[in-house]
């Protein structure tokens, strides 16, 4: 039982402080990652199999930065937002002035767009381009607005315009119109995305999101089939939910797998104590629970 | 044979020097034209006033790289051939909505000199000013002769100003419009070019958006036989495209429309065989919207391509690979990040000749997802491709080593652009600063001439830069540095800067000011959201008066503070047109 699931904190007691939003808790974590691997193997490779940076800077690492409130929760990737507040540590006078930022609005547990979009003129690329990317990812998506993605008060300028997809299809669900969806597992912020077109079951999606999310870098035993109807049957760790057109949050393999294909707006891996009733928004939450 | 001899000659060279004085001017100026560097001609004009005289008679194309740092009547005095103008205007960083929109650089000042001293004027290339299309009226109309137009990141005009231009301008062999804020009213201005007129070679509007008059393109690609450019809009559709290449299997570039209208079987295969004939194709833009299946049809004319950019079309790794292995020639390739580092992986395998790559995001702002290219993709760039040496590369993470092992494999970098997207982010894997990154970078590739730095820097970074890069000429810096020291150290070490660009650090009056004599040998420098002062500005610009000091200030912001600050030498004197949030000093 333990197999794919343990990567994720899953029967570890340590590693469950791993997904509090907690501060305090972000430390010790980080130390964990860059200088007590061995102690935890299967997590630092989990987190580099992510292929995430979960390095936090401003400054050697130790040093207590911790203090500021904007380090955020694990996973979740150093941002501009973070930054003026180091920058006015290491400078005496306060720090640079002027740079616009927008309102502060974004909350650090839902990994919603966070400090890169809030900065004039970074990343540095030409207004042009940006419209450019911003047009075609609009043509892509027809009338539809945004399409579902929790999202703070953006700023006017269409240069900081979020773009929900990569150029390809988007999460959109018309008809004949789907592709990728993003995947987001609880307790980590930063998601995949599952082209949904390359699936034709529910058990093909379910090992495609085992391996995206549960598969250790050197995983020995692969039961892929097994592995799969974990996620599906209700006997693993993390049960695989879904956002439909309506908003709703249902769980997945209730209706035929075409129907689910062309309502799914997005999907989310939940543990289950968060999933009775589904009633649930996507808030990070701190386990209190044990395995 | 001997002293003698040697002697001999000695003493006929200074019988010639004596007789240098009465060199017909004519001749010089003969040999002089055949010049065409710029930097090679200033040069030639400080050797003596003889040279200086004959050089600017000679001159036909004069390149200014800051429109105010020269009136256009001092130009027009010390030059009085030219045909062929290059003016650059704003401040880079106005690319990045940086700069007030009113900021100035208008062309229109110049275009009234010009008119009056160059009437014959062919050429003009604008980069980053403001023209409107009462401007462009006016050089429609006041240049018989005139040939070639080329507007790169300028604002002011509208489709009515090149209505004018393709109506009036009866020898126009170039119209470029690239990346510009252009206020699109519709494509008709495509229609004002006469019946007869059949000289157009290079036409380039891919930067506007709405629907052009099809028919009319048409006609105007089938007149012009000696087209060799031609750059489509996204408006222009598969099928069209097809047709326009069946009149122009001669084009060099092709920037095609949008690349993915459904097309029957028979469709695709006739697109791919009018494709087939395009050998003389070597640069290919365009493909917006690019769907995957249609690419092939590309494929057999990219046995010549050099240049490919597909920074526009949003492709996945297997068919940017699929699509490389058609391209062995290929020399500089612009991309976007949705090819990811199994995509760079097929560059590195399949493009050995590659000297240029530009990875741009696709998607800049979405923190949400794994996406985009890493470390690993360009290492495996730079295994495959030793010839490497203009890179810009937008990424998410970064390590120290993985650059130290690219520029031990590309060690002629000329131009080092790296962006990691978030400010101030540390090698991901040690936790440390990025100082050894960008520290191989400039003790490994002495022909450094650009660079841009990114991630968490220290000062360390900077005394690095200040050692090693001994050539670099444009240095770009943003939410980097400790303290006032890491900007001295690059202002006391880098001879040759010429630009210097600085956003979001900790320097303040003491580093500004430790470059007074540095300014005047550079073009510019910028530096906003800094810790410097109004006072430190004032006394910079008291102390040196060939520089003009301009600050812009931001609403709402500190009194004393300087927001954005841009200094820069000139013979013009502080300028006049300057709107009222910006201070000359």
């Amino acid at each position: 039982m333990e197999g794919g699931l343990v990567l994720l904190g899953g029967g570890n007691g340590d590693a469950s402080s791993r997904v509090s939003t907690d501060e305090s808790a972000v430390l010790p974590k980080v130390e964990v990652v860059s200088e007590a691997c061995s102690s935890y193997p299967a997590e630092s490779e989990l987190e580099l199999g992510l292929g995430l940076s979960l390095g936090w800077g401003g400054g050697a690492t130790g040093k207590s930065k911790g203090a500021n409130s904007s380090w955020g929760e694990c996973g979740r990737i150093l941002t501009a937002k973070d930054f003026p507040s180091v920058v006015s540590q290491r400078t005496n006078n306060g720090g640079p002035s002027g740079t616009k930022r927008a309102a502060e609005s974004v909350s650090h547990e839902s990994g919603s767009p966070t400090g890169a979009s809030q900065v004039v003129g970074w990343p540095p690329i030409r207004a042009y381009r940006m419209n450019s990317l911003v047009n075609q990812a609009k043509a892509q998506r027809g009338d539809e607005g945004d399409s579902g993605i929790v999202e703070k008060d953006k700023p006017k300028d269409a240069l900081k315009k979020k773009l929900n997809c990569n150029g390809k299809q988007t999460t959109v669900n018309e008809k004949g119109h789907l592709g990728f969806v993003k995947v987001n597992i609880d307790g980590i912020p930063i998601g995949r995305k599952v082209d949904l077109n390359a699936h034709s079951s529910y058990e093909s999606m379910a090992h495609a999101l085992e391996d995206m999310f549960l598969r250790s870098a050197n995983s020995v035993e692969k039961e892929p089939l097994t592995m799969a109807s974990k996620l599906l049957d209700g006997s693993s760790e993390f049960v695989l939910t879904y956002e439909d057109k309506e908003g709703d949050w249902m769980l997945v393999g209730d209706v035929p797998w075409r129907m689910f294909v062309s309502s799914v707006r997005r999907l989310r891996i939940m543990r289950p104590s968060e999933a009775n009733g589904l009633g649930m928004k996507c808030t990070s939450k701190t386990y209190s629970e044990n395995q | 044979m001997g002293s003698s001899e040697l002697k001999r000659s000695k003493d006929s060279v200074s019988d010639e020097s004596a007789r240098r004085s009465s060199f017909p001017d004519e001749v010089l100026e003969r040999v002089l034209s055949l010049l065409k560097s710029h930097r090679d001609r200033s040069s030639v004009s400080l050797v003596c006033k003889d040279w200086y005289n004959a050089e600017r008679w000679s001159r036909t194309h004069v390149f200014i790289g800051n429109c105010y740092s020269v009136t256009p009547e001092i130009v027009a005095r010390r030059f009085p051939r030219i045909r062929s103008v290059t003016l650059k205007g704003k401040p880079r960083f106005s690319d990045f909505n940086l700069v007030p929109e009113n900021w100035g650089a208008d062309i229109h000042a110049w275009l009234v000199v010009f008119a009056a001293k160059y009437p014959f004027l062919e050429e003009l290339r604008l980069k980053r000013m403001a023209i409107s299309d009462e401007s462009l009226e006016f050089l429609a109309i006041s240049f018989p002769n005139f040939k070639a137009l080329s507007l790169l990141s300028c604002d002011g005009f509208s489709t009515n100003g090149l209505a004018a231009i393709a109506t009036h301008c009866k020898n126009l062999t170039e119209l470029d419009i690239q990346e510009n804020g252009i206020d699109d009213k519709g494509g008709s201005w495509l229609s004002c070019f006469p019946e007869r007129f059949m000289s157009l070679e290079v036409l380039n509007f891919a930067n506007l958006t709405s629907d052009i008059n099809f028919d009319a393109l048409e006609k105007l690609v089938g007149r012009c036989k000696s087209m060799r450019v031609l750059k489509l809009n996204r408006s222009v559709s598969l099928e069209q495209l097809q047709r326009l290449l069946v009149s122009a299997p001669q084009l060099a570039e092709l920037g095609t429309g949008s690349f993915s209208q459904e097309l029957t079987i028979r469709e695709y295969e006739e697109l791919e065989s009018t494709l087939s004939i395009c050998k003389n194709m070597h640069t290919l833009s365009g493909l917006w919207d690019a769907k995957g299946i249609y690419l092939p049809a590309l494929y057999p004319a990219c046995s010549h391509l050099t240049f490919l950019n597909l920074s526009y079309a949003a492709l996945q790794s297997v068919e940017l690979a699929k699509l490389l292995a058609h391209c062995p020639r290929l020399k500089r390739l612009w991309v976007l990040d949705t090819v990811e580092d199994k995509g760079l992986e097929a560059v590195g395998l399949n493009c050995p000749l590659l000297e240029e790559l530009r990875v741009f995001p696709a998607d800049p702002f979405d923190d949400e997802i794994v996406h985009g290219v890493t470390e690993a993709g360009f290492v495996a760039v730079s295994f495959g491709c030793p010839r490497l040496h203009y890179v810009l590369y937008f990424c998410r993470q970064m390590t120290n080593a993985a650059v130290a092992t690219i520029v031990q494999n590309c060690p002629d970098f000329t131009h080092f652009r790296l962006c990691i997207m978030n400010p101030g982010q540390p090698d991901y894997l040690t936790n440390e600063p990025m100082d050894e990154a960008f520290g191989a970078v400039v003790k490994t590739c002495t022909k450094l001439q650009r660079l841009s730095v990114s991630g968490l820097l220290t000062d360390l970074t900077f005394e690095y830069i200040g050692r090693y890069a001994k050539n670099l000429e444009t240095l770009s810096v943003a939410f980097a540095g400790r303290s006032d020291w890491g900007m001295q150290c690059v202002l006391g070490g880098c001879s040759k800067l010429r630009k210097l660009e600085i956003r979001d650090c900790p320097f303040g009056n003491a580093a500004l000011l430790s470059g007074l004599e540095k300014y005047e040998s550079m073009r510019s420098l910028w530096m906003s959201a800094c810790n410097v002062t109004m006072n430190g500005c004032r006394l910079l610009a008291r102390e040196m008066p060939r520089l003009n000091v301009e600050v812009m200030k931001e609403d709402g912001s500190d009194e004393s503070q300087a927001d954005k600050v841009y200094v820069y030498r000139s013979i013009a004197g502080p300028r006049r047109d300057a709107p009222p949030s910006v201070l000359t000093l």
